[in-house]
């Protein structure tokens, strides 16, 4: 009795002894990254990163904390880290696989300068292997937020030859001019809101600035000079200031609906295609 | 017999095991405070902060449980929680290699916060040598003059040396501020208000608020040449001459309110700049000295 009593201590203290190891933080990382807590689990990758482990789990781990900056919405963020990492990744593999992860994620971080410059760098670097041409996707799309659709088109006559999607390019939105806009506007009451297409605003700047001339002239004609110049020039002066002002916003507006319809259409086209 | 065997065994496993948990124990802590560390270094303070909050109090020596708050603290700090990092800063020990620096920035983030237990606070830290004691009165006089106590501030001054080269310019700074808060005009809203009354706008501009003052003089002189105006071609009786009366006396009304108001905005406006230039100058011989 007393002999298996001390085989159980043994054993115990033995399996104690061990078992008493590092921990395998790459498995609670990937645990906690499966249960959706993507905080978490970032910080035991950067965990992994700071044990400086074996380079197969720092991969993993640079990986997996990319994905959970991702599923935080954090873009930003993401790209940093991912800047940050490329100077530890030795292998090639690893490094074209950041560079699609980053600008992936200049992509949705919307720095499309930086998601066109690294594009830019990996096609330098990998010419037109497997990982660019998603980069050249990305790339295309910038160009297209960034209103450069001609060199999107040239891009994707490049990725895609023969497709007929260049016909969209044919078709780019014709975009206003807000200076125009400003200068009807300062002119013609008006006309400035109905170029930028607006015309309910069209006419309630005519309006407005009508009502001012209209209360100064009357005002003058019945010997009310100050009220005249004060308050009836006051009024429509300020109302086409502010109207050739708004000219401009309008056309700004009318600018980014159009860029913003387009692009769409063509992401929708491209996406399904390429 | 065979029994006897085995516990000869098992008293060395048990030694063995005993040791290898308190190692571990310790190993844990030290590798958990060293990335801590590391993710502060990285500015990944939210990841510090989760880190820190993780690690349990219980079964840590003195010295560990320092070394958890100081982190904690600092991290805080850093972060600019200022709360929990006033609270876990002064909770570090005053055998701590770090007590000092723990505690002065402990008790100057009570400071900004305006909590009055910050000057016990600096009054209870163990020095250890001249340049902090006189750091201390520095700390303090610092307090007291973001309580406008001048005359405390007065007396705490005299221990200045003004020749450490950790505070000697912040201690000129705040004798210029000290001056400056004692010969503060204090500003009378009842006068902006008259003067307001006489020419519009004239109460802004007494206030220290010269654009307001200019900018609201034109709208109630248009006003007030309308309103003449209607009153000597249509009469008292016309509706022009009671539109422009009632807008008159509104701007006019509300410009000797808005002076009034002025005189006291400006007032919290500069006790705000001193106090954050006391803050700053509070702040940079705690930098120089421990960082």
């Amino acid at each position: 009795m007393t002999t298996r009593f001390y085989l159980i201590c043994i054993f115990l203290c033995a399996t104690c002894i061990i078992k008493a190891q590092q921990p395998d933080w790459m498995a609670v990382a990937d645990s906690l990254y499966a249960g959706e807590q993507y905080f978490e689990a970032g910080i035991f990758c950067e965990r992994v990163l700071f044990e400086q482990q074996q380079p197969d789990v720092t991969t993993k781990a640079i990986l997996l904390e990319i994905n959970c900056y991702k599923n935080q919405e954090q873009f930003d963020k993401a790209a940093r880290f991912i800047a940050a990492a490329q100077t530890r990744a030795v292998s090639d593999t690893l490094q074209k696989a950041l560079y699609t992860e980053l600008t992936t994620c200049y992509y949705l971080a919307g720095d499309f300068d930086n998601c066109i410059a690294a594009a830019d760098r990996a096609a330098v670097l990998y010419g037109n292997t497997g990982g660019t041409r998603w980069m050249n996707l990305l790339k295309l799309l910038s160009l297209n937020e960034q209103q450069r659709w001609q060199e999107a088109a040239v891009l994707y006559r490049q990725q895609v030859p023969g497709d007929t999607l260049t016909d969209y390019y044919a078709h780019i939105p014709h975009l206003k001019n807000e200076d125009k806009a400003s200068w009807l506007a300062t002119f013609i009451p008006g006309a400035g809101h109905f170029y930028a297409g607006n015309t309910l605003e069209g006419i309630t700047s005519i309006l407005l600035q009508g009502a001012g001339v209209y209360y100064g002239v009357t005002s003058w004609l019945n010997g009310y000079y100050i009220s005249a110049l004060l308050a009836g020039g006051g009024v429509a002066g300020a109302f086409h200031l502010g109207g050739v002002k708004r000219a401009s916003e309008l056309v700004k507006i009318y600018n980014r609906k159009k860029t913003y319809e387009f692009n769409q259409q063509v992401k929708q086209s491209v996406i399904s295609r390429w | 017999m065979a029994g006897r065997r085995l516990y000869r065994l098992l008293l060395p496993l048990l030694l063995v095991g005993a040791v290898n948990v308190q190692a571990q124990l310790n190993g844990g802590f030290s590798s958990d405070i060293s990335f801590a560390k590391y993710l502060h270094d990285k500015e990944m303070y939210a990841h510090a902060h989760w880190v820190l909050t993780q690690m349990p109090e219980t079964r840590l020596s003195l010295p560990q449980k320092d070394s958890l708050y100081y982190w904690r603290g600092w991290n805080a700090y850093a972060s600019k929680t200022l709360k929990v990092a006033a609270e876990n800063l002064m909770r570090v020990s005053d055998s701590a290699d770090w007590a000092q620096k723990s505690h002065f920035f402990g008790a100057y983030c009570m400071a900004y916060q305006r909590d009055t237990a910050a000057y016990t606070a600096v009054q209870h830290i163990q020095l250890k040598d001249s340049i902090e004691h006189e750091l201390r009165y520095f700390e303090l006089a610092g307090i007291r003059l973001l309580q406008r106590d001048v005359k405390a501030y007065d007396s705490l001054r005299k221990h200045f040396t003004f020749s450490s080269y950790v505070m000697e310019g912040e201690e000129r700074k705040m004798d210029a501020y000290y001056n400056k808060i004692m010969h503060q005009k204090r500003k009378s809203p009842l006068l902006a208000g008259l003067y307001s009354a006489v020419i519009p706008g004239a109460g802004k501009i007494y206030a220290g608020k010269k654009g307001q003052g200019i900018g609201a003089f034109f709208p109630v002189a248009l006003l007030a040449g309308l309103t003449i105006e209607a009153y000597n071609v249509g009469g008292a009786k016309s509706a022009r001459f009671i539109t422009y009366s009632t807008l008159f006396s509104l701007f006019y009304a509300g410009n000797i309110w808005g002076s009034v108001v002025a005189v006291k905005v400006k007032q919290r406006e500069q006790n705000n700049y001193y106090d954050n230039q006391i803050l700053l100058n509070m702040h940079i011989p705690l930098r120089n000295l421990y960082n």
